[in-house]
C-alpha cells in the first residue's frame, strides 16, 4: 500500500499509475488515502520523527563521495591497449602457453626480479607500462580467482585484488647493440591451455596470431619423472597440432621452455623424444631449459632466461641477404621472381 | 608570471629540508635565481630553517596532511623578467598512497597539471628505503608458505611510478619544449670520493637500477640529474663539522653537484641550481 492510496499494492504516490487503472483523481482508494492522509498528518508526525518529507523522494541516500583523480592503471594491459602500443612502436608479443603449475607465472616473476636487481645478463630496464602488475605477480599477489580462473582476457580497469588475464609490458635495452626491444608478455591461467588440448576451445587466443614466439611452459620435474613423463610429451604434441590448427598451418617460432632447471638438466634422449612427437605435427620448436627459482643444487635462481629472453628476439636480427649472388641463367626471369622463393 | 614546480619523492627524502635551504639561498641572492622581494608568508619556511640553523635537520613531514605551499617571487642573476615561483612541499607519504592506489586528490592533480616542472628526490641511505624484492622473499610468497612479512613497495619502484605520473600530467612548456625534471639525489655528501667521482647517475644505475633505466628512456621530459647537500656535511654524526657549521652559520654550507661538458662532477654552492633549471627563466 502506497502513502497515498489504501488499495494493498498500489503505488499510485510514487509512481503516478494506479493498480486498477482507474483515473485517481476519482479512484476511491486514492481519494480515501488522501483524506485518511491528510486527518491524521499531526499524528504521523508525532508518531515518527523518521517520516521524510515529500521532496526528499528519489533523492540519492548517500552523499557523494569525494572523488579523487586517477592516473593510468599499470597493472595488466588490456588487447586493445597492446595494439594501440603496436600502432607506435615495433612490439615483440610472446605467447605464454602452459598448463597450470607448469611455472609460467614463476618464469614471469623471476625475469621481473632479474631486470629490478640488474642480473639479467646482457639487458636493462627500460620502461613497463605494467610496473605495478609485475610486482604484483612477483609476489604472489594475484591468484586466479579462488581456481575460478576467468573466462576472458579483459581491460584493466578491475579491481586490484581480483587476478585479470591480460599483458605486462616490458621494455628492455640489449647492451651488446643498445636496442630497445618492447615485450608485451600475456599471463594467463594455465586451464585455458589445457582447455585448448582437451576441448580445441581456441576463441580466447586470438591475441596468438600477432605473437612473434610462442613459449611452451613445461614443468621440467614431470619431464624428468619416468610416470609423467610420456603424458607431458603426448600433451606438448596435442598442444602443438592445436596451435597448427589456429594459424592454419604457418605458425609463429615455438620454444619449449622447460622450468625446474634446478632439478636437474634434460637427458638427450627426452630432448630427442620431444622433437619427435612435434614432428609428427610438423613442428620445430626449440628447447630452452630455466630455473625461475632455486630450490636444490647449485644452478641459481633466474637461470637461463637471459638466454631465453636473447633466443626470442634473436631471429629479428636475422637479416634477409638483399640479392644473393648467383650464375646468370637464360630464360629464369631473375628480376621478377625476385623473393619469390623466400 | 606564475611557475609552479613540484616536489617527489618518498618518506625521508629530503624534499622539505631542500625548500627550507632554498629559501635562504634565494634570500641570500648569491645563486642564479634571488628573491625578488620578501614573500608575505614564510612560516613555513621559516619553521624549516629554523632546525637547520640551530645544527638539525627538519623531521620528516610524513605526518602532516595539510599542504604547505612556498611561494616566492623570483629573479634571474642577470635581472630578467620577475617570476613567482610556487613550490608546494607534500608528505611523501601522500606521493606513495598515490603510487599504490593510482589515484591522487583533484587539487593535487590540477596542481600537476599547472606545474611547469618537477624535482624527484631519493635520498643516499634513508632507512625508509625500500629494496627489491627478492627471489626468497618472492618464492615464499608466490607458494604462500606464510611467516614472510610482505616488503613494503620496492622504492626504485614507487619512483618509476611517479615518474609515469609526471609523463601524463606535466604539459609542455610556453616554448613547446619538453618539461623539466631534476632528478636529485640528497645527502650526496655522504658518499666516498670514488662514487663522488662517478656521479648520481653511477649511483642511481647501482642501487636503483629501474629508476636508472626508465629515466634512461624518458622521451616525455627533459631530465638532468643533480647531488644536493643542504649543509655541505652530516650534522648528526658528524660532531667536529657541526660545530664549525654552528660557529660559522648557513650560509656558504650546501652544494649541488652537476656535471659539465666533459662529464666531470662537479661542485656548486648554488642551491637554487635545480629549480633554476626547471623553472628556465
Amino acid at each position: 500500500m502506497s502513502r497515498d492510496c489504501t488499495f494493498d499494492g498500489c503505488t499510485v504516490g510514487e509512481t503516478g499509475v494506479c493498480a486498477l487503472e482507474h483515473d485517481p483523481s476519482t479512484c476511491k482508494h486514492h481519494i480515501a488515502a488522501r483524506d485518511s492522509g491528510a486527518g491524521s498528518a499531526a499524528e504521523v508526525e508525532g508518531e515518527s520523527d523518521l517520516a521524510e518529507p515529500a521532496e526528499d523522494l528519489g533523492a540519492p541516500v548517500l552523499e557523494k563521495p569525494a572523488g579523487a583523480a586517477s592516473f593510468p592503471s599499470s597493472r595488466t594491459l588490456g588487447p586493445d591497449f597492446v595494439s594501440s602500443m603496436m600502432g607506435s612502436r615495433y612490439v615483440t608479443v610472446v605467447g605464454i602457453l602452459g598448463d597450470p603449475e607448469s611455472g609460467k607465472t614463476a618464469c614471469l616473476a623471476s625475469l621481473y626480479l632479474l631486470v629490478s636487481n640488474a642480473q639479467l645478463e646482457g639487458w636493462s630496464f627500460a620502461d613497463s607500462r605494467s610496473l605495478i602488475g609485475f610486482e604484483e605477480i612477483a609476489r604472489g599477489a594475484r591468484e586466479w580467482n579462488e581456481g575460478q580462473p576467468p573466462d576472458q582476457m579483459t581491460v584493466h580497469t578491475e579491481m586490484a585484488d581480483d587476478r585479470r588475464p591480460g599483458f605486462l609490458h616490458l621494455r628492455l635495452l640489449r647492451q651488446a647493440d643498445g636496442h630497445r626491444v618492447d615485450f608485451a608478455l600475456p599471463d594467463l591461467p594455465g586451464e585455458w591451455t589445457t582447455e585448448l588440448v582437451c576441448s580445441a576451445r581456441a576463441d580466447r587466443f586470438d591475441f596468438l596470431k600477432s605473437a612473434e614466439v610462442i613459449w611452451v611452459v613445461v614443468d621440467g620435474r614431470a619431464l624428468m619423472d619416468r610416470e609423467r613423463r610420456q603424458g607431458v610429451i603426448s600433451r606438448l604434441g596435442q598442444l602443438a597440432g592445436r596451435i597448427k590448427s589456429i594459424f592454419d598451418g604457418e605458425i609463429p617460432r615455438m620454444m619449449i621452455v622447460v622450468t625446474h632447471r634446478d632439478h636437474g638438466e634434460l637427458s638427450e634422449s627426452i630432448e630427442t623424444r620431444i622433437a619427435a612427437e612435434l614432428a609428427k605435427r610438423d613442428v620445430v620448436a626449440r628447447i630452452c631449459q630455466i630455473a625461475p627459482f632455486s630450490e636444490c643444487g647449485d644452478v641459481r635462481a633466474g637461470f637461463g632466461l637471459s638466454e631465453l629472453m636473447e633466443a626470442t628476439v634473436e631471429q629479428l636480427r636475422c637479416e634477409v641477404d638483399f640479392w644473393p649472388s648467383s650464375a646468370p641463367e637464360e630464360g629464369s626471369r631473375s628480376y621478377i621472381a625476385f623473393r619469390r622463393d623466400r | 608570471m606564475t611557475h609552479s614546480v613540484i616536489l617527489l619523492g618518498g618518506p625521508d627524502s629530503g624534499k622539505t629540508n631542500y625548500v627550507g635551504r632554498l629559501w635562504t639561498a634565494l634570500d641570500a641572492g648569491s645563486g642564479q635565481l634571488k628573491a625578488a622581494q620578501q614573500p608575505d608568508d614564510i612560516t613555513f619556511v621559516l619553521e624549516v630553517a629554523d632546525h637547520l640553523y640551530s645544527g638539525n635537520f627538519a623531521p620528516r613531514s610524513e605526518h602532516t596532511d595539510q599542504r604547505r605551499d612556498f611561494e616566492v617571487v623570483v629573479v634571474d642573476q642577470a635581472g630578467g623578467q620577475e617570476t613567482a615561483i610556487v613550490v608546494p612541499d607534500i608528505s611523501g607519504e601522500l606521493w606513495r598512497n598515490a603510487v599504490l592506489d593510482c589515484e591522487i586528490a583533484p587539487d593535487w592533480m590540477e596542481e600537476l597539471r599547472r606545474a611547469h616542472g618537477a624535482l624527484l628526490f631519493i635520498r643516499v641511505g634513508s632507512d625508509q628505503d625500500v629494496r627489491p624484492l627478492d627471489w626468497v622473499t618472492s618464492q615464499r610468497m608466490l607458494a604462500k608458505l606464510g611467516g614472510t612479512e610482505a616488503p613494503g613497495l620496492a622504492t626504485q619502484v614507487m619512483l618509476c611510478e611517479l615518474i609515469r605520473f609526471l609523463e601524463v600530467t606535466l604539459a609542455e612548456r610556453a616554448d613547446g619544449s619538453l618539461p623539466r625534471f631534476s632528478v636529485v639525489v640528497s645527502a650526496w655528501d655522504l658518499v666516498d670520493a670514488q662514487k663522488f667521482a662517478q656521479g648520481p647517475r653511477a649511483y642511481l644505475e647501482r642501487e636503483y637500477p629501474l629508476l636508472a633505466g626508465r629515466l634512461a628512456d624518458i622521451d616525455r621530459l627533459d631530465v638532468r640529474v643533480f647531488g644536493l647537500s643542504v649543509v655541505g656535511g652530516d650534522l648528526k654524526a658528524d660532531a667536529a663539522y657541526r660545530e664549525d657549521f654552528l660557529e660559522v652559520g648557513l650560509d656558504g654550507h650546501g652544494w649541488v653537484t652537476l656535471e659539465d661538458e666533459l662529464g666531470i662532477w662537479r661542485k656548486d654552492g648554488d642551491l637554487t641550481l635545480p629549480v633554476a633549471w626547471v623553472v628556465g627563466v
